[in-house]
C-alpha cells in the first residue's frame, strides 16, 4: 500500500506492506523514531498505530540545535 | 481500524513510552511529565522554598517547558522566577525565538531580562564568527554561559535553571568519554556553585528530548522549532545519531548511560585534583590562569 509522508516542506510517497505501522514507514525512510513525533489527521499518534492505503502522516522533528 | 488507547483511560494514545511499555493520552501524558519533573527536582534537591530562580530561556521547547513547569510550582513553593534571555546576535534566527520567549513570559507573568553579546562584549556572534577561525558554537557556548551567570548574579538569583534534557546530558557524557576529557566529565556532574558561580539546576535532565517536544506541543507552549543556522557541531550530531540508534533498539539505554555515569561520579571526584582557580582578568572560576571567556574576548579585540 502507499502512504504519503509530510516532512517539513517535503512530501514523499512510500510503498509499504498492507497493515504497516507508522514505525515501519519511518524505518523505510531511514528516520529514527526517537527523533520525531507523528501526526495522522492532525492528531498525534503512537508509532505503532497501523496505517491504511492512502494515509497521510506528518513527521515533526524534535531535535533542536542551539 | 481501532485506535490505540491510553494505558490509564479510553482516550487515544499519543505517546508510547517504550522503556516502560506505557501509553498515554494527552491529559495523562502531561500529568506524567509534570509529575516526573517535580520528582526529579525533589530527588536532586534542586529547589528550596522561597528561592529566587533565574530561568534561562531561548524560545525553544526545552527552556519554555522548564519555565512552564517552574511557574506552576512558583506559588506553592513561594518561588520568585526571573527569565533570562541571551541575545547572541544571530541574524535570521534569534529575533523570532526572542519574540516567542517574550510572549510566553508575558503570558505567565514572569519578568524577563535580556542581555546581548553586542552590549556586553561589544561583538555580536555573527561578527565574532567573521573575525575568527573558530566555529560559532565555541563563542556562543562560552559567552552565553558567562552572561547567564552574570545576569543571575545581578538579579540576586539563588539558582539558575536551564532547559537541558536527558538527551543533552547523555550526549555530553558520551562525548566526554569518547574524547577522554575527564576534566569535563567530572565537572558535568558537579554543580556545587561558588561565590562566583550561581548553582545550576536542570529540571528536565531525566526527560528524553522527544518527551519534552511532545510536552511543549501538547501544552500549547509557543516554542520555536527553528534551527540555528550555525547548528552543525558534527561530533555532537554523530554522537546523537549513535545514541538514538542504540535507544531505538534498546529502549531505556539513555537512562542507563546517565545512571552509569552517576554511579561513576563518586570515584571520579578524586580526580578533581586540578582545583579551579580564579581568572586573573575577571575573577571567574577557571581551570587555567585566565578563563575561556576572557581568552576568547581577547582574540576578538584588535591588538593595539
Ligand atoms: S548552534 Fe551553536 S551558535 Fe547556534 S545557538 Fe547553539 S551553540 Fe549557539
Ligand atoms: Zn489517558
Ligand atoms: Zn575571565
Amino acid at each position: 500500500m502507499k502512504v504519503k509522508v509530510i516532512i517539513g516542506k517535503e512530501e514523499r510517497e512510500v510503498e509499504v506492506s498492507p497493515g504497516a505501522t507508522a514505525a515501519e514507514v519511518l524505518k523505510a525512510l531511514g528516520i529514527n523514531r526517537e527523533e520525531v513525533i507523528i501526526k495522522l489527521r492532525d492528531e498525534i499518534i503512537t508509532e505503532d498505530e497501523t496505517l491504511a492505503e492512502g494515509s497521510v502522516i506528518e513527521v515533526i522533528r524534535v531535535i533542536s540545535g542551539g | 481500524m481501532a485506535n490505540i488507547t491510553c494505558s490509564l483511560c479510553d482516550e487515544r494514545a499519543c505517546y508510547l513510552r517504550r522503556y516502560s511499555g506505557q501509553r498515554f493520552c494527552r491529559r495523562h501524558f502531561i500529568e506524567y511529565f509534570e509529575k516526573k519533573v517535580k520528582q526529579t527536582m525533589l530527588r536532586y534537591r534542586m529547589l528550596e522554598r522561597g528561592e529566587r530562580i533565574g530561568v534561562a530561556v531561548s524560545g525553544g521547547k526545552d527552556s519554555l517547558s522548564t519555565l512552564n513547569i517552574l511557574s506552576k510550582l512558583a506559588e506553592k513553593l513561594d518561588l520568585d522566577l526571573h527569565a533570562i534571555l541571551i541575545d547572541e546576535g544571530i541574524a535570521n534566527y534569534r529575533a523570532a525565538t526572542i519574540k516567542q520567549a517574550k510572549r510566553f513570559c508575558e503570558e505567565l507573568g514572569v519578568p524577563l531580562t535580556t542581555l546581548s553579546f553586542k552590549e556586553r562584549f561589544g561583538t555580536a556572534l555573527d561578527e565574532a564568527v567573521k573575525l575568527s577561525q573558530r566555529n560559532a558554537c565555541t563563542f556562543c557556548g562560552v559567552f552565553r554561559r558567562k552572561l547567564l551567570n552574570d545576569a543571575a548574579r545581578e538579579l540576586g538569583c539563588d539558582k539558575l535553571a536551564t532547559g537541558h534534557n536527558l538527551d543533552d546530558e547523555v550526549q555530553a557524557i558520551v562525548m566526554n568519554y569518547l574524547r577522554g576529557d575527564l576534566e569535563r566529565l567530572v565537572r558535568l556532574g558537579i554543580d556545587a556553585g561558588s561565590e562566583q558561580l550561581v548553582p545550576r539546576i536542570k529540571p528536565l535532565m531525566e526527560m528524553p528530548e522527544k518527551e519534552v517536544a511532545l510536552y511543549a506541543l501538547l501544552s500549547g507552549i509557543p516554542a520555536s522549532f527553528e534551527e540555528c543556522p550555525y547548528a552543525q557541531d558534527s561530533f555532537r550530531t554523530e554522537v546523537r545519531a549513535m545514541i538514538n540508534r542504540l535507544e531505538e533498539s534498546n529502549p531505556g539505554i539513555k537512562f542507563s548511560i546517565l545512571r552509569g555515569y552517576q554511579k561513576l561520579l563518586p570515584y571520579l571526584k578524586s580526580y578533581q585534583a586540578k582545583a579551579l582557580r580564579s581568572c586573573a582578568t575577571c575573577g571567574a572560576p577557571s581551570s587555567g590562569e585566565r578563563c575561556k571567556a576572557c581568552m576568547l574576548l581577547e582574540e576578538l579585540t584588535p591588538s593595539a
